[in-house]
């Protein structure tokens, strides 16, 4: 029983972990496509606004908050 | 279950990392313009990576620590992009001699910003272990797909 448990809890930690990776995919493809078919001036600002994002989870991961 | 959810935070990072190393464009493309695309998939890369680390410590993957450590690495090879980013913006494209310049600069700071990136690699952390995971990972998978192909034919 405690194997079938451990192994229970396995595939639903896999799958809730599969699912924030398919979502972190999502958002490569998104950043992707925005930057697509736009003018050096629109890439350069969408570069920008993808670095500012990055800024804040950097910062909201070395905070000490959990 | 603590091998398995290494493995998977391994297929995430490596997913995020290849691509950053990832070529594309079309064959006909500048080399300015090539050297912008490299940066687009390190802009795009970073921000994954940053949201992967996010998503691992909650989901218990990583602790505090590593977290932080993450986000340092995160915050340093972003702030080297941002430099690679600020100076691809000042290259004349009409100016050959600009562009030259341009095109050698981009690809020094860009070695930089990736030197920055490689620290995923140190400090003994689960990162590490999830990165030493890739190589397996990826072959794991591609042998999962090629199965997945002959059971569908």
């Amino acid at each position: 029983m405690p194997d079938e448990q451990d192994t229970l809890a396995t595939i639903v930690k896999a799958m809730s972990l599969l699912n924030s990776g398919m979502e972190i995919v999502d958002g490569l493809l998104e950043n992707e496509m925005r930057l697509r078919g736009l003018s050096r001036e629109e890439k350069q600002a969408v570069r920008k606004s993808i670095i500012g994002e990055t800024r804040t989870i950097a910062d909201e991961l070395q905070s000490e908050n959990p | 279950m603590q091998r398995s959810t290494k493995r998977i935070a391994a297929a995430l990072i490596a997913l995020a990392l290849l691509n950053t190393a990832c070529p594309s464009g079309p064959k006909s493309e500048s080399d300015i313009e090539k050297a912008e695309n490299k940066l687009d998939k390190a802009i795009n890369g970073v921000n994954a990576l940053a949201k992967t680390a996010r998503e691992l410590y909650r989901q218990n993957v990583i602790n505090l620590q590593e977290r932080q450590l993450a986000g340092k690495i995160v915050e340093e090879a972003n702030d080297a992009l941002e430099k690679v980013a600020d100076r691809v913006a000042l290259v004349d494209l009409n100016n050959p001699e600009s562009v030259k310049l341009g095109k050698a600069d981009v690809e020094n700071l860009l070695k930089l910003a990736i030197e920055k990136l490689n620290q995923f690699g140190a400090g003994g952390s689960q990162l590490q272990l999830a990165a030493a995971a890739i190589v397996f990972t990826i072959n794991e998978t591609i042998a999962l797909v090629k199965l997945v192909k002959e059971v569908r034919q």
